[in-house]
């Protein structure tokens, strides 16, 4: 009889597969590539508008950064791990996988291996810079660290929405479609949406709204999480005064982690539902 | 070698399919189909395209769900049996479908041995039927520089890492030379005599004659014979009589 493998290490098996598929591509080299260049610039340009280096020139530079990887990782990852789930129904290798793994360990094991690799392409795109921040002598180069921590929970939050997307699409076209409707959506429209409904509101309830809208949607959840760890809820205004307090207890750190972990794993659970009916139409 | 022995049951039949049907709206792709099979057997599912030979294939392998009927393999509900496959349990039942396209960036033996670590199939097992499938010199070559007959063979070998109590195959000679084509039928000849139960589809009759005990012929979803390809020829070649058969429905 064979080992009684099943779903116990199947989804390590998955991620080791999916990992080797991932370094080889050269979708994960151009992702580090492009992280490079965006801090790298955003690093040099922040420096070069403040004449020297200041702790002005980092706040630059953080801010900067923060905004342009808020809109390119969920993209990056949205497209990567919906165009793995689709491409494993329109190759159909899928086929092959379903009576000897369960859909959830597929599922987990994908994510695993493309949240390792993205990871290390933050790493090398983000760390690169942090290494010149440091060695440039800049103050606080700590905040570089803490933001690729930050990128890496958008990154898990967004690639489970990309698998969720990638198994109930038809196709590539239709998942990476999606992907952008998506990432058009949570990141171009729902600041704005926020706004809209914020101006409409009575002005009892928007202290609450205002938070709430933010904690719902994961991107501007990290977002805020990253400027309060940076110390600048200033920014936000006297509404935000008593989260801008509570988000230096450990309980703002628990709230968000526990927000990620619930997004992840909705997404891959409705994910497993939507390979399941693929499975068995 | 990890060896395994065949599952014992004391079940005679391997498949039983009772009121089987598949519509997708108001489309019928199977009529209600009731049909047996023996262990051990092996059999041809015959028929034009549109037959409905892939989709009885892939309801048999459970990845498509029937509209109404039921499917038991070995003597038990298919889902426990699928369900008892996921856990490394047996009867195994495999499946090779047709036109599958792997990773670009991986090697042959990458992708068998992917298959084989997820069935908990040793190396040795790999390199064994990667040899008994003629892919061993060619196993550290990047599948997608693979033609369309040794990617079939590729499809076969992971269908039969762990050697199946029941052996599903889409179209399985699609794409092979005839050496190859003579040396699919001496492997699955070679499966049924250690205990396989085998069903395939085919369009190549020459070779379903060759190798098959049974034959289900379909038309439209129709089942128009099911039994003993002797009965059924009485004597003459498959293809005059499946002709025969198809012109009294359609006479083309």
């Amino acid at each position: 009889m064979p080992k009684r493998w099943g779903e116990r290490l199947a989804w390590w098996t998955i991620a080791k597969h999916e990992w080797k598929q991932a370094v080889r591509s050269s979708v994960l080299a151009w992702f580090t590539v492009l992280f490079l260049l965006l801090s790298v610039m955003t690093l040099y340009f922040g420096i070069q508008a403040y004449g020297g280096i200041s702790f002005q020139a980092l706040n630059k530079t953080t801010s900067s950064l923060l905004q342009l990887s808020f809109y390119f990782i969920p993209i990056a990852t949205l497209l990567l791990s919906a165009l793995s789930a689709a491409g494993e129904w329109e190759d159909r290798t899928a086929l092959l996988l379903w009576n000897v793994s369960g859909p959830l360990a597929v599922l987990f094991g994908k994510w695993a291996a493309l949240m390792l690799a993205m990871a290390v392409s933050i790493s090398i795109g983000f760390g690169f810079s942090g290494l010149a921040a440091g060695l440039q002598g800049l103050p606080n180069g700590w905040i570089l660290l803490l933001l690729m921590g930050n990128f890496l929970l958008l990154s898990m939050v967004y690639l489970s929405i990309g698998l969720l997307v990638g198994t109930w699409s038809r196709n590539r076209v239709a998942a990476v479609l999606s992907s952008l409707l998506i990432w058009f959506f949570s990141i171009i429209i729902y600041p704005f949406l926020g706004m809209t409904v914020l101006l409409m509101a009575p002005s009892f309830l928007k202290p609450a709204l205002s938070v709430g809208l933010n904690f719902i949607n994961p991107a501007d959840l990290l977002r805020l999480y990253s400027v309060f760890k940076m110390g600048g809820e200033a920014v936000f205004g006297s509404q935000y005064y008593s989260l801008g307090k509570w988000s230096q207890t450990i309980w703002m750190d628990v709230t968000v982690m526990g927000l990620v972990i619930a997004w992840v794993s909705c997404c891959l659970w409705l994910a497993a539902a939507g390979w399941q009916r693929k499975s068995r139409r | 070698m990890k060896k395994r022995e065949f599952t014992e049951t004391t079940v005679e039949e391997a498949v039983e399919i009772v009121n089987l049907a598949k519509r997708y709206g108001k489309q019928v792709v199977l009529q209600p189909l009731t049909w047996r099979l023996k262990r051990g057997k092996c059999v041809a599912f015959c028929g034009g395209n549109g037959a409905g030979k892939s989709t009885l294939i892939r309801m048999l392998a459970g990845l498509i769900r029937p509209t109404q009927g039921e499917i038991r393999l070995f003597g038990r509900p298919q889902a426990d049996i699928l369900k008892a496959n996921r856990r490394g349990q047996g009867p195994f039942v495999r499946l090779m479908p047709d036109q599958v396209t792997f990773s670009a960036s991986i090697t042959a033996r990458e992708a068998l041995r992917f298959y084989a670590r997820l069935q908990g199939v040793s190396s040795e097992r790999v390199d064994e039927v990667l040899a008994e499938l003629g892919l061993d010199a060619v196993q550290n070559r990047r599948v997608s520089a693979f033609s369309k007959g040794m990617t079939q063979r590729l499809l076969l070998a992971q269908a039969i890492l762990i050697r199946p109590d029941l052996l599903l195959l889409d179209e399985p000679a699609n794409g092979l030379d005839p050496v190859w084509s003579e040396m699919l039928k001496a492997l699955l000849k070679r499966l049924q005599r250690q205990g396989t139960t085998i069903l395939f589809s085919s369009h190549q009759l020459s070779d379903v004659q060759e190798i098959a005990d049974e034959v289900l012929l379909l038309y439209q979803g129709k089942l128009l014979y099911s039994g003993t390809l002797d009965a059924f020829c009485e004597g003459r070649t498959l293809e005059a009589v499946y002709r025969e058969k198809i012109r009294q429905i359609w006479p083309y």
